[in-house]
């Protein structure tokens, strides 16, 4: 088996959700640019789609964990771009723990979990974008998609800034 | 999370958001000297438009598409897609034994995560007394720690076929995209053996050091019953109570009727009532069909927790999960072993305009699919049941049994017994809407 990179990029959503997939629409920009231009050495792209629980899987071995998702903010205009660190008290509410299935292991009980199970990385952050609506059969808004390159750019920034 | 108010006659329980289970949904319990008066479990999930915009689509784009229906079980909803979409083709008998045997190991992979996730991330702290995993974590941490490694390798056997664990993307009607190399295939075998062997003490475990609340009912036991196999993919559909009928006569047995207080419709058995699905069905109806590895299981099994089989106590649908899964674990050992890249991954399906109707054993139950096809292959007409429709009925006629055990209950432990109740039927709530009425009158 190969070594475990230590950063983990990933990505929830659900690609048929309207605004909810932007965490799909930057894993697959992500992947683009690295079959292109450069690779990220340093981190692997999990696309986890609507299935947020199968975070605790890839833990093991990350130090540093970068996860893209839709938030849910009702006053926000949609297609703001939002980074925070995950434990930040005023980190907003994601689609993935809200509107669409979770398991009720969502992001934030896995991440307890890995605490508890000493799997949580040193550094946990949070890209999200402001949406709309998440509606199934939909596709994006021309808000939320044109931040997807730009979430992509500052993934792989910090990845830089990770890495070194 | 829960509030009440109390007098001597009324009692009122509402449980406004039920924890860790898929989806979003309430119960409404009122009781009146005692007895009670009102029973609803309410569902308020956004409504799901997947029957209707499967119209117009390509038949070939189905499994992808129903696979987003659910986030915990995509393979259920692939393989319903695939078998039904075959027979409305003409090819349901064309399949050759070994994608076959590919479809068993896909479900095996599914069974194995879902029933892993549940019985130790979302039942198990019920039992234990824990209010999360996460708290049951600092005490048990080991056992958590194997439930994950349990959970990674059913990922990992449907990601071997279907792509990935996410929505995979392997399945078509009529087989599988492409067959796993032997290689890779032989690279699972090892863990597979590994978490076999876990799970047998594991399920031993939970048969003799957890307390299973008494409430036994008679039920109406369905499932999938094939002569030879623990089902999953294939057998027809049989009752406790005695019907047994071909899967494409489901519907002259059941109907599916809505109900003022849930976005999900009910079913019910024709002349009868509301039936259950899921593991504790299954091994009821096919328990003497379990691979040999859980068959000797069961008797110890049935001696901790002192029933003989059939089980008529939901509570033990843990163990019957538990069993499910060194089942599957077995079975996909046996499956890897035995494994070579197949002459073809899928047989030649041609458009057609057909109808077909089919049903797979998800892990709660029988989940079953119906389409219409027109002459170039798109779809006329569709229509999916999942299995948490068909245990809704049962679900408020337990709660009935149950609210006479409350009385002397405080308000938040009887808020609590009742959602660990809920929790017995894993129900997948998010998949079990059609859009007929929406309701958000919950607070």
């Amino acid at each position: 088996m190969g070594s475990i990179r230590p950063v983990l990029i990933a990505c929830c959503g659900n690609a048929d959700g309207g605004d909810d997939a932007f965490g799909p629409r930057v894993a697959a920009a992500l992947r683009d640019h690295a079959r292109c231009c450069q690779a990220l050495a340093d981190a692997d792209v999990a696309d986890l789609g609507s299935r947020p629980w199968e975070l605790l899987d890839h833990l093991p071995g990350r130090r540093c964990l970068l996860l893209v998702d839709a938030a849910v903010l009702p006053d926000a205009r949609p297609g703001r771009l939002l980074e925070f660190e995950w434990f930040d008290p005023a980190r907003p509410p994601l689609v993935s723990e809200t509107l669409l299935s979770t398991h009720a292991l969502g992001l934030t009980q896995q991440l307890a979990l890995a605490a508890m199970l000493d799997l949580l990385p040193d550094a946990v952050h949070l890209l999200a974008v402001t949406i709309r609506s998440a509606t199934p059969g939909r596709e994006p808004s021309s808000a939320v998609l044109a931040q997807v390159q730009p979430a992509a750019q500052r993934a792989r920034e910090l990845v830089r800034a990770w890495s070194r | 999370m829960s509030d009440s108010n109390s007098s001597l006659e009324a009692r009122t329980i509402r449980v406004a958001a039920l924890a860790r289970v898929e989806g979003e949904g309430a119960l409404h319990l009122t009781m009146h000297n005692g007895q009670p008066q009102d029973v609803r479990l309410e569902i308020y999930e956004p409504p799901r438009f997947y029957e209707a915009f499967l119209r117009g689509r390509d038949f070939r784009e189905v499994p992808d598409i129903t696979a987003r229906i659910c986030g915990i079980c995509p393979v259920a909803y692939q393989m319903g897609s695939c078998h039904a979409l075959e027979k409305a083709m003409g090819v349901f008998h064309q399949i050759d034994p070994p994608i076959r045997a590919l479809r068993n190991l896909l479900y095996c992979g599914e069974w194995i995560e879902s029933h892993v996730l549940h019985i130790f991330m979302l039942h198990l702290p019920d039992f234990l007394g824990y209010e999360s995993v996460i708290s049951m974590a600092a005490d048990h941490g080991p056992t958590v720690r194997q439930a994950l490694r349990l959970k990674k390798l059913g990922n990992a056997l449907v990601c071997l076929l279907g792509g990935r664990a996410v929505h995979p993307v392997g399945v078509c009607v009529g087989g599988f995209y492409s067959a796993p190399a032997e290689a890779a295939v032989r690279e699972l075998l090892p863990e597979v053996h590994a978490c076999l062997d876990e799970m047998c003490e594991l399920t031993l475990f939970l048969a003799e050091k957890l307390d299973y609340p008494d409430l036994e009912r008679d039920y109406e036991f369905v499932a999938l019953q094939p002569d030879d196999e623990y089902p999953m993919n294939l057998g027809p559909i049989a009752s406790s109570k005695g019907f047994r009928v071909d899967q494409e006569d489901f519907l002259e047995v059941m109907e599916e009727r809505q109900v003022p207080h849930s976005t999900a419709l009910h079913a019910i058995i024709k002349g009868r009532g509301s039936y259950m699905v899921g593991p504790l069905s299954r091994l009821n109806l096919n328990w003497m069909r379990l691979h040999p590895r859980a068959a000797e299981l069961l008797p110890k099994v049935c001696q901790a927790i002192g029933h003989e089989l059939p089980w008529r106590n939901n509570f033990l649908s843990l163990p019957a999960r538990a069993l499910e899964t060194v089942h599957a674990l077995a079975l996909a050992a046996d499956i890897l072993e035995s494994y070579r890249v197949p002459a073809r991954s899928s047989v030649p399906v041609e458009p057609r305009a057909g109808i077909g109707g089919h049903g797979t054993e998800a892990p709660r139950g029988i989940c079953w699919h119906q389409y219409r096809t027109n002459a170039d292959g798109t779809i006329a007409q569709a229509r999916i049941i999942p299995p948490t429709s068909q245990n809704q009925g049962t679900i408020e006629a337990d709660l009935r049994d149950l609210a006479a055990q409350l009385n002397d209950l405080d308000d938040e432990t009887a808020s609590l017994r009742c959602e660990h109740l809920i929790r017995n039927y894993d129900p997948c709530i998010s998949c079990s809407v059609h859009f007929l009425k929406f309701d958000r009158q919950w607070v």
